[in-house]
């Protein structure tokens, strides 16, 4: 199974990874031994096996699992875009294809060494830890600098690498049901969280990704560490659990009217109460 | 551990249930066909306006016993530590419907957001049929609970069911209906069965129906409240049981999506949810609940 198309990411992306032209079933066999390993050491720890070089800045395209974004794929597998990264001090591109996996990777096997200009490219279709890239485009201190990870606007990966804290270019496909990503792409980019991207002039966004990160500290931020899980109290959404109240419609009673008794004083929300009483009606 | 949680998922039960709601249907389309040609018109007429009525009847009535979306509102903008508070009740069971790509992210970040450890927690997971990242992806966070909560019984318990997707991406929407039956007649048995590991024999008949159904958007969602729908107007489930709550995708801040549209039109939603003010705003008996799906500030 080739990966790597210049010698990063080859001899395999870790043990999450997989797609292939040609898969026989031995490969298929110790992909799934590989997956069961990965379990086994728990999803934190893992990490892929090929680290792509962390001295230069990284960038990360994906176009998520459910659905293909031919056109983002293609614009970044030109030279322009290549040259552009290059010039912005991008060392590495990694690209998630999904169903398009053998023609994207053809087209990055076509360029030669000086189209490249020194940006080493590897592509894979789908990886089950997309953590694990998305993490290696976050600058830390001392480490690596910040790189960009290019996405389409589905929620999960953008909710992802908002997470992680990674700069982060949207592109949103239009080919979806009502184009519905573009009006997460604003949102964002009207929040000024990440960079609204269009087809036809990445190159543009990538400038202005480039300026975020060199005027702001993304360069060097401290380690990335997990959500906390359980989630604290005062962060916790409750509002499902008085769903199940509803099933019970005597202890839903009682515990509306139930007021917070702080150090045995009367409770300030005493008008809340009032309407409170009005609402439990349930018409 | 990872082994132990993938044996409880993977044990979906049989499925012999499908067969016989399809001989069912069956059943009744020939009663029906041949009381067409047995029965005179007016009797007809008089059997399908009772039918009629009575399912409209009964869908009415059943909306009437949703909680408003003031009383919604209320119970967010509620700041008393100790409620709600779940602990107390002899079951909690949600069932959550997992889609594909980015609805299952959505919802296995909210079902993170929202777990608090009880003994009495029941969580059934409902999978679209060949979509084993989902699959993997709630293992993986079984996993995360169990590792916080080792050999503790406040981890809960859990199990998954498979069903046929409603609509593929792309899927032309006019061949949607076989492939939605299809979906609703295998969602029957999820929504009915008790779970294994919670059998009558021990807890009654206290989780023989999931309390809450809570969907973010695919369209195998819809199918499947439409489905607890119905067996609500039937009287096949007592009605409180199946809760459902949908929760409109954080994709979408100023439109509804198809699913979210069918959700509010029909009124099948006990709660319906957007993550949005400037949505919520716009939309009639909305319920804004906040970024329940998604973790924007990066920590650290």
């Amino acid at each position: 199974m080739v990966n790597g198309v210049n010698g990063v990411g080859a001899g395999g992306d870790g043990g999450s990874s997989s797609g292939s032209d040609t898969v026989t079933a031995a490969q298929v066999r110790e992909l799934k031994r590989q997956r069961l390993d990965f379990f086994n050491h728990g999803f934190e720890a893992h990490q892929p096996a090929a680290q792509p070089d962390l001295s230069g800045r990284h960038c990360f395209v994906t176009v998520g699992a459910t659905a293909g974004f031919r056109s983002l794929l293609d614009e970044v597998s030109t030279a322009g875009f290549l040259e552009s990264l290059a010039g912005h001090g991008f060392a590495s591109l990694e690209v998630q294809c999904g169903p398009d996996h053998s023609a994207i990777w053809e087209r990055l096997a076509r360029l030669d060494e000086e189209e490249r200009r020194g940006v080493a490219v590897s592509c894979f279709a789908y990886t089950g830890d997309m953590h694990a890239h998305i993490i290696n485009c976050r600058g830390l201190a001392g480490v690596r600098p910040a790189g960009c990870v290019i996405a389409h606007g589905g929620t999960g990966t953008v909710g992802e690498v908002l997470g992680v804290g990674a700069p982060l270019i949207v592109v949103a496909n239009p080919t979806l049901m009502d184009n519905h990503q573009l009006e997460l792409a604003e949102d964002l980019e009207a929040q000024n969280l990440v960079v609204h991207g269009q087809i036809g002039s990445l190159t543009d966004a990538l400038g202005r990704i480039a300026e975020r990160i060199t005027q702001g500290t993304l360069d060097n931020l401290p380690p990335y560490s997990p959500p906390s899980f359980p989630v604290s109290a005062a962060d916790r959404v409750t509002f499902f659990d008085w769903m199940v109240l509803t099933c019970y419609p005597d202890e839903l009673a009682v515990q509306m009217l139930q007021q917070p008794v702080v150090n045995g004083d009367v409770p300030a929300v005493a008008v809340d109460d009032q309407e409170d009483n009005g609402m439990l009606v349930f018409d | 551990m990872e082994e132990i949680v993938r044996e409880m998922v993977h044990d979906f039960g049989p499925d012999r249930f499908a067969v016989f709601v399809y001989l069912g249907l069956i059943a009744i389309s020939i009663l029906s066909t041949t009381g067409f040609f047995l029965l005179s018109w007016s009797w007809i007429v008089a059997i399908i306006n009772v039918l009629v009525t009575f399912v409209i009847w009964r869908h009415f009535s059943l909306r009437r016993e949703h909680p408003r979306p003031e009383t919604g509102q209320r119970w967010i903008s509620r700041r008393n530590p100790s409620t709600p508070n779940t602990a107390g009740l002899p079951a909690v069971y949600f069932l959550y419907i997992l889609g594909s790509g980015g609805h299952t992210s959505e919802m296995l970040e909210t079902i993170k957001r929202k777990f608090i450890p009880q003994a009495n927690a029941h969580r059934r997971y409902l999978v679209t049929a060949g979509d084993q990242d989902s699959l993997d992806r709630l293992i993986k966070l079984e996993c995360l609970i169990r590792r916080c909560f080792p050999d503790d019984p406040r981890a809960g318990t859990l199990d998954a069911f498979q069903v046929p997707r409603a609509r593929r991406v792309h899927q032309p929407l006019w061949t949607a209906p076989l492939t939605c039956l299809n979906t609703a007649i295998h969602a029957i048995n999820a929504l009915t069965r008790e779970p294994d590991c919670r059998p009558t024999s021990r807890h009654g008949a206290q989780f023989k129906y999931p309390h809450v159904v809570l969907t973010n958007g695919p369209a195998t969602g819809f199918v499947v409240c439409l489905v607890a729908h119905l067996l609500k107007i039937f009287y096949l489930v007592p009605r409180n049981r199946l809760k459902m709550v949908y929760v409109e995708s954080w994709a979408r801040s100023r439109s509804l999506s198809l699913t979210g549209r069918l959700f509010l039109w029909s009124g099948v939603a006990d709660m319906f949810c957007v993550q949005h003010e400037e949505l919520a705003k716009r939309t009639k008996g909305a319920v804004y609940v906040g970024r329940v799906a998604a973790r924007l500030a990066p920590p650290g």
